[in-house]
């Protein structure tokens, strides 16, 4: 691929796209409905830039470093730094970003046309600016770079969140939000500064180079710091709680492009500080990783199979993904300590590409979720269904997200899944028991979830697009999703398709951060595996074939469908007679005789009672007469269940920081006299600080 | 030579505010420091050819001498604030405190390393001084009259830092200070207003009744 321009110059044509979206989207007034789609035009514009400047980075070795200045000059502070670099990490990242931003862009520009009523506009234009922070987190050189381009991104975000503001529920979720972002920052910042302070420079780069020469406790304390921050922004359990409050709050579009994109930037984030800067720790770090991410697996899962709002499911569908990606990062950090680079590659190929993966199906399923939601106006399941016949289009993309997520093949998720499977039994060939234990049961936790995702998948698109419809808003929806919409998630359709179909194609993307990451790339595959398989480097045997052949099944698959349907067509001698359906001789069946989500989830509830701690409330409406509760006139049934981490984990805590507060309040006097006398105390206190503990600066 | 005299005028100015019992003398004295720190802005853009620097010191001249102090005593006469001050701590510890603030900034200040090398930088403690004194005086005295005073007395400390770092280099911070030390002489006026209004008195202990 041979590129007519510079990268810079590609930057600068991305950023200037992305910035004519923020002022295109803040001219004119709030609610114009024709600038909201011009910002979404530079959206997608400036994300299809970023891809082709991803592509020139990860296939064409380009690579540009910018500087730029900082008011005071050099002589500031070496902290405030600020430097633009790009790598392969980086591209791989600025790809997800550009391809899934961009087909989430394309989607925006009828979703929020349709489906959006309050200031549509003021939503495109903090969108296009989301999308320029992410990229500029993404391609950060220097600590304070990414710092800013972090904390923007946070901001951003959270006004995204709280677009709908109107709505009590929406400004709670956007404070949990903001609450953990700070939270997380803090310990970001913890880290970086004692990263900055150890190796006497703020560039990731030279960072890297320096780190190895930190004390060991100084390292496991950037490891902690790094893996509680990114962790949060990523929603890894316990720091998880924002996300399921914030992704069904913010559009659909904007919950798409978090949970599809943002959330992988704090996997982005432990890439960049734990493989690139710490590089290879001691073993428990990735036991560390391997137990939070198998944890984050199965409380997502579960959680997901017990809600009823469909954003929320998807919400605690994010958290199991974002699990299963920290298990592959934390089996490649285990075979990083072990010495054993050809399986952290693998592991890692596996976290990488379902990061990948998870923002193609993600964004996929949001935006499914989306216009269901906008068209019924709720998004309670159990109101939904049979929305199939009037949306074919969205029921379709939603339902390949729905395969793919639940790891189904021909889709992306079962290759990822698979490739983490086989770095899992690739452990066996280390020798060392401990190892070879809990990868057996990091290997049952994978399984356990994926069997319970599929579960879950098949309850959520069953019951909203199936049957007959639930409620009368379900019933009235008339038209599928406008074109455009329909048009992105195609796109991103196909991506899982292909993924799904020619893996090898697509691992070419990855390979330069496998090499720069655990110093082994990929295995030498020949040109034509990506029809025969995939590659399996096992120790011993650096060419050892492939075990499954995605495309040879693709093929088969496909003949048998063509020629199942030709039989049929040639086999079907007499038409098909259309009878009306059986109904157990009651009247025409309705909605309400259909299997509800509640329903369908409670075999899994009273399984895992012990999890969810189901509270359920039966009330019986009783019709009278001589035997009570044989004439019932209706039943209503209703479980809850309980969040013990945040009941018992994060009230607590937050309990704890008011009574502190209220203890510090006692500070507030009121009297303007104390607080100036504060402020001299402070001074003084700074200037003997700088006069007996040395002094800050050159 | 003159220099240092211009410098231990601002000094003494400083410090002699902390003692002075009079609302019109404090004034004056406001005055008298900011003459002084405008002759060490044209003295220092004499000797480093800062012709800038002059037109800092011209503002000084034309805002904090003249127009400033003229605001000061319209707002003392308006309001029929009375003359004498009314401070939290004793004259005499308002004095000692005074050349702590002196002692403290000479020996934080002084032995900074970077500094050797800006030739003015000799006047940097006696703007730390200022400011402290100036903070220690919004801190102490009673009145909200008397505050502003003091953060006025802050701001010219601020002037002086500024001269002594970057010899009018920094023009368009100190054209900022200016535009904000004028705000600030507007504002105070404004809220002094109003608050006599609100309070039927100037006394800043009135605040606390606001605590939320």
């Amino acid at each position: 691929m041979i590129y007519p321009t510079a990268p810079e110059a590609l930057l600068e044509a991305m950023l200037a796209a992305m910035l004519s979206g923020v002022i295109t989207g803040l001219l004119g007034r709030a609610d114009s409905r024709r600038m909201a789609r011009v910002s979404f035009a530079f959206s997608v514009l400036g994300c299809a830039l970023m891809a082709a400047l991803a592509l020139g980075i990860l296939l064409d070795g380009m690579s540009f470093s910018l500087a730029a200045g900082v008011p005071g000059g050099t002589s500031a502070s070496p902290l405030l730094a600020v430097s633009f670099s790009s790598d392969p990490l980086s591209g791989l990242f600025l790809f997800l970003l550009g391809f899934v931003g961009g087909a989430i862009s394309v989607a925006s520009l009828g979703y929020v046309d349709r489906y959006v009523h309050e200031r549509p506009a003021t939503l495109a234009s903090f969108f296009a600016l989301f999308l320029a922070t992410m990229a500029l987190v993404v391609l950060a050189g220097t600590v304070f770079a990414f710092l800013l381009a972090w904390e923007a991104m946070t901001l951003v975000s959270y006004f995204l969140v709280v677009h709908e503001h109107s709505a009590w529920e929406v400004r709670r979720a956007g404070l949990t939000y903001l609450v953990m972002s700070h939270a997380a920052a803090a310990a970001i910042l913890v880290s970086m500064i004692l990263l900055s302070i150890g190796t006497g420079t703020t560039s990731f780069a030279q960072m890297a180079t320096l780190a190895g020469g930190l004390s060991p406790l100084v390292r496991d304390c950037v490891f902690l710091a790094a893996v509680i921050g990114f962790g949060t922004k990523a929603g890894l359990v316990p720091f998880h709680i924002w996300l399921p409050e914030a992704h069904p709050s913010a559009p659909s579009n904007v919950s798409a492009l978090m949970s599809g994109v943002m959330i992988k930037i704090g996997v982005f984030g432990v890439l960049r500080i734990v493989f690139q800067v710490l590089g290879v720790g001691p073993d428990w770090w990735g036991f560390l990783l391997l137990a939070l991410g198998g944890l984050s697996a199965i409380v997502g899962v579960l959680n997901a199979i017990a809600q009823h709002d469909l954003k929320r499911l998807l919400a605690f569908h994010s958290v199991e993904n974002i699990g299963i990606i920290f298990m592959g990062l934390g089996a490649a950090l285990v075979f990083l300590s072990l010495g054993s680079s050809v399986l952290a590659a693998l592991a890692l190929l596996a976290a990488v590409l379902h990061t990948l993966n998870h923002g193609l199906f993600k964004a996929l399923l949001f935006l499914g979720a989306g216009a269901v939601v906008g068209a019924t106006g709720t998004r309670d399941m159990e109101k939904m269904g049979g929305v199939v016949r009037a949306m074919p289009g969205v029921a379709l993309g939603f339902l390949v997200g729905a395969m793919a997520i639940s790891a189904l093949p021909p889709f992306n998720g079962f290759v990822s899944e698979w490739l983490l499977f086989q770095a899992f039994f690739g452990a066996f060939a280390t020798g060392s028991l401990s190892t070879e234990i809990a990868f057996t049961v990091a290997a049952a936790t994978l399984a356990l979830a994926s069997g319970l995702a599929a579960y879950c998948f098949v309850k959520a698109f069953g019951v909203t697009f199936l049957a007959r419809p639930r409620s009368s808003a379900a019933a009235e929806v008339s038209e599928d999703a406008p074109g455009s919409m329909r048009g992105g998630m195609a796109l991103l359709a196909g991506a899982c398709l292909a993924i799904g179909v020619v893996p090898s194609l697509f691992l070419g993307l990855f390979e330069g951060t496998l090499r720069e990451l655990t110093g082994a790339g990929l295995p030498s595959y020949s040109p034509w595996a990506w029809l025969s398989s995939l590659p399996r480097p096992a120790p011993g045997s650096p060419d050892a074939g492939g075990t499954i052949a995605f495309g040879i099944v693709a093929v088969l698959l496909a003949v048998g469908i063509v020629a199942a349907w030709g039989f049929r067509r040639i086999g079907a001698k007499a038409p098909a007679e259309s009878v009306p359906m059986w109904d157990c001789g009651m009247d025409a069946p309705s909605a309400r005789m259909e299997y509800t989500a509640s329903g369908y989830a409670q075999p899994m509830l009273r399984v895992f009672s012990a999890f969810y701690r189901p509270q359920q409330h039966s009330a019986l409406t009783e019709l009278g007469g001589a035997r009570p509760g044989v004439l019932a006139k209706t039943q209503e049934f209703e479980t809850e269940v309980e969040y013990p981490l945040v009941e018992r984990g994060y009230n607590p805590l937050a309990d704890g920081f008011f009574s502190l507060a209220r203890r510090v309040g006692r500070l507030q006097s009121g009297g303007i006299h104390a607080y100036l006398a504060y402020m001299i105390l402070t001074l003084v206190v700074l200037l003997i600080a700088v006069r007996f503990f040395g002094g800050v600066g050159p | 030579m003159a220099l240092e005299l211009c410098a231990a005028v601002v000094l003494l100015a400083a410090w002699l505010s902390l003692v002075h019992r009079r609302l019109e003398a404090q004034i004056y004295l406001y005055a008298t420091q900011s003459a002084a720190i405008a002759g060490i802005a044209f003295l220092v853009s004499i000797l480093y050819a800062t012709p800038l620097l002059a037109v800092t010191g011209g503002l000084i001249v034309g805002l904090n001498v003249v127009v400033i102090p003229w605001l000061l005593r319209r707002i003392l006469r308006d309001l029929r604030i009375p003359p004498e001050i009314n401070m939290l701590v004793s004259v005499r510890m308002s004095a000692l405190a005074g050349l702590g603030c002196l002692l403290l900034s000479v020996a934080v200040i002084g032995p900074l390393t970077p500094l050797a090398e800006i030739p003015a930088a000799g006047l940097l403690p006696i703007a730390v001084t200022v400011v402290l004194i100036g903070l220690f005086t919004t801190a102490t005295r009673r009145k909200a009259f008397s505050q502003v005073l003091g953060i006025l007395g802050m701001e010219n400390g601020v002037f002086l830092a500024g001269i002594a770092l970057t010899y009018g280099l920094g023009l368009l911070l100190e054209l900022g200070i200016a535009a904000n030390l004028f705000v600030l002489a507007i504002v105070s006026r404004l809220f002094l207003h109003r608050m006599k209004d609100t309070f039927d008195t100037v006394d800043a202990d009135v605040l606390r009744s606001l605590e939320g």
